[in-house]
């Protein structure tokens, strides 16, 4: 019964991993096919830098110390960030388990190994060694900040398997990225989830918060008959049936021990002591995709995921102080609520400039309109309109 | 054997990630040249100060932080006070003297291109030298901060 329970947990841990690894391959394709001209809405115009959580532990430093964002960087990391957070708080690091796409492929390239290496896969790495490289997670998280600070760039890019997993095929991700990713799905036929236990400094922050999530994996001492099944399950090498409650940093709430374990009842997610409100596999994924849809919509909808630099002007919303000389005709004939036509009337253009001009570039075609010009006449000729 | 080929991995992805890392490559570099010859690394939203009536050059090197990119350095734009700089405007506070064309950096690796700009501090007040590159990857979009007094 339970071990028909761990199979169905398996298959639906898949999906959902297979489905958010599909969202995020629409949003990288559908940019890709904007690039290309084919607009499809929203995801052509997002960058996958601007929807990256890990984006906003990128440009902390300079957040706090600057007030600014590094480039490519925008609001909509940090609520993206903050809902994996609150996620990862309330009930650990789900993220890292059923959401992060390089988890997904390492865990499915584990599945390969597993199958060529039998009982040696996961043995290679013997445990000191394996808890030693473990440290180079918060040495990576470290050192991508303070480099990210200093040099005000995404200098983690260059070598993030994450965004080489997703764009190799366009051609712009750098070498070393390329070879990051190659080594880290070689390693994996080696060793389950490599990069998430010894590299990953997203994991390693995630790792941090979760001990502070009262809802952890709990092994139920009277229930246990210390087959030792949970800890050869457990693809970050925990020692599961050794402990009561599993604090280490590296567990992501997978559910693989609880799956592996044959006895009922003897391994939940749940709260301290008795094993209180244990969660089931489907309840995680619920609170996952509520906790971010719910951050990121909330976001939304207040105007506040910003994904770029420029603002989104509301129509009739715009006042002439606010013109800027990187807005188009089209943005500033919308937030002053007028036609293009109109505009283009006022500022005395030929009818043959397109809408996506931007004002600094009407300069070229009449070096009177500079942006201190324009907006003169706008407010002259808007106000006795 | 396959202990050892293990390590090598382990190791090949650490020195990649650490290497990578500490290469620091920053998308812009800016270096500002005094009139006495002395040369200074400054960093956007950091003041500089400037002495009114001097000439200034300043050295902008971009490096793409990924392959293959659409946008050529020479989309890259200044903007101070909302309005492209030119050599024409000498009514802005920072003079335009002259711009440089970029040219594929002698001293960087390859894929970084250079440009230089001179200017002369015209107007004492707090000035904004804007530097963008609109791109659909993300672009760049930062602030020189210069005093002039």
């Amino acid at each position: 019964m339970h071990r028909n329970m761990g199979w169905k947990n398996m298959l639906f841990k898949r999906a959902v991993q297979v489905f958010f690894f599909g969202v995020v391959f629409f949003i990288v394709f559908s940019h890709y096919l904007g690039r290309q001209g084919i607009d499809i809405g929203w995801p052509s115009h997002v960058s996958l830098h601007a929807l990256c959580p890990f984006g906003a532990v990128e440009t902390a430093g300079r957040l706090v110390l600057e007030g600014r964002f590094i480039p490519k960087i925008h609001e909509s990391n940090l609520w993206l960030f903050a809902g994996v957070a609150l996620t990862t708080l309330l009930i650990g690091p789900v993220f890292c388990g059923y959401l992060c796409p390089l988890g997904s492929v390492q865990e499915w390239v584990g599945r390969l190994g597993k199958r060529v290496l039998g009982k040696r896969f996961n043995g290679f790495a013997g445990q000191r060694l394996d808890r030693i490289l473990g440290y180079l997670r918060y040495g990576m998280l470290v050192l991508i900040i303070v480099q990210t600070t200093r040099a005000i760039s995404l200098v983690f890019s260059r070598f993030d398997p994450y965004y080489a997993l997703f764009h190799f095929w366009m051609g712009d991700v750098f070498l070393t990225a390329l070879l990051v990713l190659a080594t880290v799905l070689l390693l994996s036929l080696f060793v389950e989830r490599p990069w998430c236990r010894w590299f990953c400094p997203f994991g390693a922050l995630l790792g941090v918060l979760q001990m502070f999530s009262p809802w952890k994996i709990s092994r139920h001492g009277d229930a246990c008959i210390s087959c030792t099944l949970c800890t050869k399950a457990c693809p970050m090498g925990i020692a599961v049936h050794r402990l009561s409650r599993i604090r280490n940093t590296r567990c992501n709430r997978c559910g693989s021990c609880v799956d592996a374990c044959p006895r009922e009842g003897a391994l939940h997610l749940s709260l301290p002591r008795n094993g209180r409100l244990p969660l089931r596999r489907w309840v995680t994924v619920l609170v996952l995709v509520s906790v971010m849809g719910a951050t990121v919509l909330g976001a939304q909808s207040a105007g506040l995921f910003r994904t770029s630099n420029r603002a989104v002007i509301a129509r009739g919303k715009l006042s002439i102080q606010e013109i800027e000389g990187m807005m188009s005709l089209g943005e500033i004939a919308s937030g002053l609520g007028m036609e293009v036509t109109q505009v283009r009337g006022l500022l005395n253009l030929p009818s043959g400039v397109p809408g996506s001009t931007r004002l600094i570039d009407l300069e070229d075609i009449d070096e009177t309109l500079t942006v201190n010009t324009i907006k003169d006449l706008l407010s002259d000729r808007v106000a006795t309109n | 054997m396959m202990r050892k080929s293990l390590t090598i991995l382990v190791v090949t992805a650490l020195a990649l990630v650490v290497g990578g890392s500490l290469a620091m490559a920053c998308e812009f570099q800016f270096e500002l040249m005094s009139p006495d010859g002395s040369v200074q690394r400054i960093m956007p939203n950091r003041e500089v100060d400037l002495e009114l009536g001097k000439s200034y050059t300043l050295e902008v090197r971009f490096t793409p932080d990924h392959r293959r990119c659409d946008i050529p350095p020479e989309a890259t734009l200044y903007l101070l006070q909302d309005e492209k700089w030119k050599s024409t405007k000498d009514y802005l506070p920072l003079g335009l003297l002259s711009m440089g064309e970029w040219t594929v950096s002698q001293e960087e690796r390859e894929g970084s291109w250079e440009q230089e700009l001179r200017f002369s501090a015209l107007k004492e007040g707090d000035w904004a030298l804007e530097i963008v590159r609109e791109c659909p990857k993300g672009g760049y979009d930062e602030f020189l901060q210069f005093q002039v007094r």
